[in-house]
């Protein structure tokens, strides 16, 4: 007797996070709803793991939005090089559960990269960076980097990384190089993950709140 | 910008691993199979190549592909498989090379103090006043 699995359906709520999620995403700036292709993959019976092609230029905050809408997201990892994301969710009455990941500890990064373009006062903050970012567990092979020096007050990081990162990794990098790294965009278009990173000798820029009548 | 830390004949060996592979059991029962390489490892002295197109590997197919990276001088592979994707990750290693390159510099020095110290005694054979034996040296 053969017995086939079939995917188990989706509840009302589960398949309303996935419309919003899609929703928000055709309204980023850049976004051409008609080239996004969802797949969905539903046969794990604890979650459903939601997968997005044709995405635009996305920030760490338009990934923050999307956790924002659901409690139960597992995680989400990038592919740049396929510029896809994938989304892990737990179904409903499963998201309590603490799995213990398993870890590769990296003794050593050989990866080098020639930072002579930069001012030697930020060489070593962004090789801190690059260091965090190749000590990810996920990211195994060297990426590729280029920098634009040709703002006056920071440098843009453009690293095309091979292997998929997630979100919470990325998190955990720009927190530990809050000093002088805001933020990572996800170029999905240009196949890179831009972070734009402070020049120490810049002064910093006072936010200014303008109120519009 | 980024400085190459692979060495030409790790890059030679993976190309012969990779006709190898192309050679095996394993390609025969996977007929479409395609090998890319994907980059060089940031952990250690290695590639890391996809193999996809994949209908099924089995234990002996690992064994097998064990076999041609140590052929071709690896130390190890590692592997991963996605089955979402249905790609198998391998990653192969070279560990030995880095502290291969370091051996081969410490024998160039101990080269170099074994000629300084024959030279200086064979001065020491021709002018044993002007150039004493380090053991006369406190006399």
């Amino acid at each position: 007797m053969v017995r086939i699995s079939r995917p188990i359906a989706l509840q009302p709520d589960e398949q309303a996070f996935i419309e919003k999620t899609l929703h928000y995403i055709s309204g980023i700036r850049g976004a051409i709803a008609n080239n996004l292709v969802l797949s969905t993959n539903t046969k794990f019976p604890t979650r459903y793991i939601i997968m997005v092609q044709g995405l635009p230029l996305m920030s760490m905050d338009d990934f923050e939005h999307i956790l924002l809408m659901n409690d139960n997201i597992r995680a989400i990892s990038l592919d740049m090089a396929n510029e896809t994301a994938k989304i892990d969710v737990w179904r409903a009455g499963n998201s309590s559960k603490h799995r213990r990941k398993r870890r590769r500890h990296k003794e050593i990064i050989t990866s080098a990269y020639d930072l002579s373009s930069v001012d030697k006062r930020d060489r070593k903050c962004l090789a801190q960076l690059l260091v965090r970012m190749n000590a990810l567990d996920e990211v195994e092979c060297q990426f590729d980097l280029s920098i634009d020096t040709s703002a006056p007050d920071t440098y843009r990081l453009d690293m095309k990384i091979f292997d998929h990162v997630t979100i919470n990794s990325l998190k955990k990098v720009l927190h530990e190089c809050r000093s002088f790294c805001n933020t990572f965009d996800m170029d999905f278009p240009h196949k890179v993950i831009r972070a734009k990173c402070l020049r120490l000798a810049a002064p910093l820029r006072r936010r200014r709140l303008t109120l519009k009548n | 910008m980024n400085v190459s830390n692979v060495p030409a004949r790790v890059m030679q060996s993976v190309e012969y691993i990779i006709d190898d592979m192309y050679k095996s059991n394993f390609a025969e029962s996977n007929v479409d199979l395609q090998i890319d390489i994907l980059g060089a490892l940031n952990y250690t002295t290695g590639i890391k190549l996809r193999l996809s197109l994949v209908d099924s590997f089995e234990d002996e197919d690992v064994e097998e592909w064990k076999a041609i990276a140590r052929q071709h001088k690896a130390s190890g592979i590692r592997t991963r498989v996605n089955t979402s994707s249905g790609d198998i990750h391998l990653n192969i290693e070279y560990k030995g090379l880095g502290k291969s390159f370091i051996n081969k510099l410490w024998i160039a020095r101990t080269l170099l103090v074994l000629a300084a110290s024959w030279s200086y005694q064979q001065l020491n054979l021709i002018q044993s006043e002007r150039y004493p034996l380090p053991t006369e040296w406190s006399a």
